[in-house]
């Protein structure tokens, strides 16, 4: 049975349309991750309508191939210009910059690479580890359990909410509000359609994520007088030497751990397993003190901590339908335009599949490999790529995907009005990512609320009917006391 | 008054409006009722109803934050540190005509989709986006809003099987 599978997954990934659809995500998301201003998540929006005409694993490799791509990405402008790619890559700056500086730009950029590819791949053995297992568990959930833990996974939103959680909760209130228009699930009765047939099946996914991501920064970029770009550093230096990578390997292996754990816990995502590896790093290295001021180990901490939660963050999310941040949020709705519910039941019905996205990821790290250490001269440039150019390039790319979802030029008009709507969250300083989290997971938490009220006759007991919702009530409560507690201890007037 | 205040007191308003909207207006005239309902929360305007009004309160405790940073005299998280500064200097650091300009080339674009088609538009709207955005060399005004809009076109219609509309160009491309 596992060999049929394992072979019918193989047919899947060895074909020349898989094969250059990873090679060419880690490619775009490389590119994507070099570019300032241009973020992984908006990297996968913009990707995702390309996939409608591939197969499901194939087009899911390719978004794969950009998430991972990208978040290396981040960590090239981060060293040579200053200018973390991605959020996670802003402890990579610490030392990274300071090493390009130094004249040791190639050596950064070498160890980043090494370091994330190790992290990457530590992360994708510890995703096919523990996947199944996590699945085969939660084939015994109900829609009581599911509403818990999907309360749950709504406390990422306080992870990502940045600074203000009251401006998070806003934005997951709009999300939650927008995720309700159409037909009501229960009584087949219209909500918030106002006669208009479009919005009969709802605001499609693809348009409200564009939105929300690409079209505010454009139009951010079009609000703006100045600009101001980093120094930018020759990639000068000699390559990093096998010797340095040993010196290093404590913290990258560490690093990877540190990944792979945060990684799996829905909502903490890279920039904090960055940090935290980084602390560890310097706590434990013999010169603690050259931290800040150019240490290769600071590169090399920092970004295995990042890379490693990339196949973590894959857990929850092929085990249990949750997402574990807002790429795999993204990654989530393309599984569901392609017609498939990552959760357990992924795991019995498409067993192939879920075999294909194992083996594909495995092949990702090498393609991490290769892409990086061919091509970083190219990526290096990338970084100059002028924002006049970048911005109508991709509004064009944004209107052709939004319009590919369902051909319908009215999805286009949601989109600009999403990003409008993005752009005033951007203005008011409200995160744009619990509006996602809370639009994808919307709709299964009202689902599973009503289900379980449906079973019960109105009872409310069947939320703690048994020891799996109790576990999920006890995880969420503890999750809100450390985020009051992190508060709590922010200084004040920094809420 | 600092800028972030202003903002987060604007931000506060502004969902506690919308909030109220969503509640007595929205919800009421929106939501269609089916019926008897057993259970309330079974309801079609249950669910909306209630994040209404957690946005409601969401709003308030914005709102108030700022109110009483206002009070106290301090400035917003983000304007602490490096980022002093008065709501004037904020709003001399945007450029008005230009973000008006690429607000009203965004609604052209979109309503030029359907007659021009989409090819065209975006040829278009890719060379004004990049003229607005200060790109003067004719050479890439010429390429890449030709080139791009076309290779997508191609993509779309030969790869993913998409009907792009083609507007004008329907004789020659259809």
């Amino acid at each position: 049975m596992v060999w049929t599978t394992l072979q019918a997954a193989l047919e899947i990934v060895l074909t020349l349309e898989a094969v250059l659809a990873l090679f060419g995500g880690v490619v775009i998301g490389t590119l994507i991750g070099a570019i300032p201003g241009m973020t992984v998540t908006m990297g996968v929006a913009l990707t995702l309508p390309f996939t409608f005409g591939m197969h499901p694993a194939v087009g899911i490799l390719l978004l794969l191939g950009v998430y991972k791509g990208g978040v290396y990405g981040g960590s090239i402008t981060a060293i040579l210009i200053k200018t973390p790619g991605t959020p996670a890559a802003s402890c990579t700056v610490l030392d990274g910059y300071p090493m390009s500086r130094n004249g040791e730009a190639r050596k950064a950029l070498d160890i980043a690479l090494y370091a994330s590819c190790f992290a990457d791949f530590i992360s994708n053995v510890s995703l096919i580890l523990f996947a199944g297992v996590l699945a085969s568990f939660a084939l015994r959930f109900g829609p009581p359990e599911y509403f818990t833990l999907i309360v749950f996974s709504l406390t990422i939103i306080a992870g990502i909410a940045g600074d203000n959680m009251a401006k998070g909760m806003i934005s997951a209130g709009i999300g939650l509000l927008l995720a309700t228009m159409g037909l009501d699930l229960v009584y087949g009765t219209n909500r918030f359609v106002f006669g208009e047939v479009e919005l009969m099946a709802g605001l499609n996914f693809i348009p409200v994520l564009i939105g929300l991501f690409a079209l505010p920064e454009i139009i951010n970029y079009y609000a703006k007088r100045f600009e101001e770009r980093g120094d930018i550093q020759a990639l000068a230096g000699g390559h990093a030497t096998f010797a340095e990578f040993r010196r290093c390997f404590k913290s990258i292996f560490r690093g990877s751990v540190i990944g792979v754990v945060l990684g799996a816990i829905p909502g903490i995502g890279g920039a904090p397993s960055a940090f935290l590896s980084y602390s560890e790093a310097q706590r434990t290295s013999k010169n603690p003190e050259n931290f800040g001021k150019g240490e290769i180990e600071g590169v090399a901490a920092s970004e295995a901590g990042n890379n490693g939660t990339c196949g973590a963050t894959l857990i929850p999310l092929l085990a249990l339908g949750v997402p574990g941040d807002i790429v795999t949020a993204v990654i989530l709705g393309a599984f569901m335009i392609h017609g498939l519910q990552p959760g357990p039941l992924l795991f019995e019905d498409n067993l192939d599949l879920i075999y294909s996205l194992f083996i594909g990821i495995m092949i990702s790290s090498v393609f991490l490999f290769i892409v990086g250490k061919s091509a970083i001269r190219v990526f290096s440039r990338v970084a100059l790529l002028p924002n006049q150019i970048l911005f109508p390039v991709v509004l064009v790319l944004c209107v052709y995907g939004g319009y590919a979802v369902n051909n319908n030029l009215f999805d286009i008009l949601v989109m600009m009005l999403i990003g409008l709507l993005g752009f005033a969250m951007l203005r008011g300083n409200i995160p744009a990512a619990p509006f996602l989290i809370a639009y994808v997971l919307g709709p299964l938490l009202e689902d599973n609320f009503r289900q379980s009220l449906l079973l019960s006759h109105g009872g409310l007991d069947i939320f703690v009917r048994n020891e799996i919702c109790m576990i999920f009530w006890a995880l969420t409560a503890l999750a809100l006391f450390l985020i009051v507690r992190r508060q709590r201890k922010l200084p004040k007037g920094a809420e | 008054m600092r800028a972030a205040d202003f903002s987060d007191l604007t931000v506060g308003g502004a969902t506690i409006a919308f909030a109220c909207l969503a509640l007595f207006v929205l919800v009421p005239l929106g939501v269609e009722d089916p019926g008897a309902i057993d259970i309330l929360a079974l309801g079609p305007a249950f669910w909306p109803s209630i994040v209404s009004t957690f946005m409601l309160l969401m709003g308030a405790v914005v709102g108030a934050q700022a109110l009483r940073r206002l009070r106290a005299g301090r400035a917003a998280a983000e304007t602490d540190g490096e980022d002093r500064r008065s709501l004037a200097t904020a709003l001399s650091e945007y450029a008005l005509g230009r973000w008006l300009g690429a607000l009203v080339l965004l609604a052209a674009f979109y309503a030029l989709l359907e007659p021009l088609g989409m090819i065209l538009a975006s040829m278009l709207a890719m060379v004004a986006l990049m003229v607005l955005g200060g790109e003067r060399r004719p050479a890439l005004l010429a390429i890449l809003p030709i080139g791009l809009p076309f290779a997508l076109f191609l993509f779309f219609r030969y790869a993913a099987n998409v009907v792009i509309p083609l507007g004008v160009l329907d004789p020659w491309l259809a």
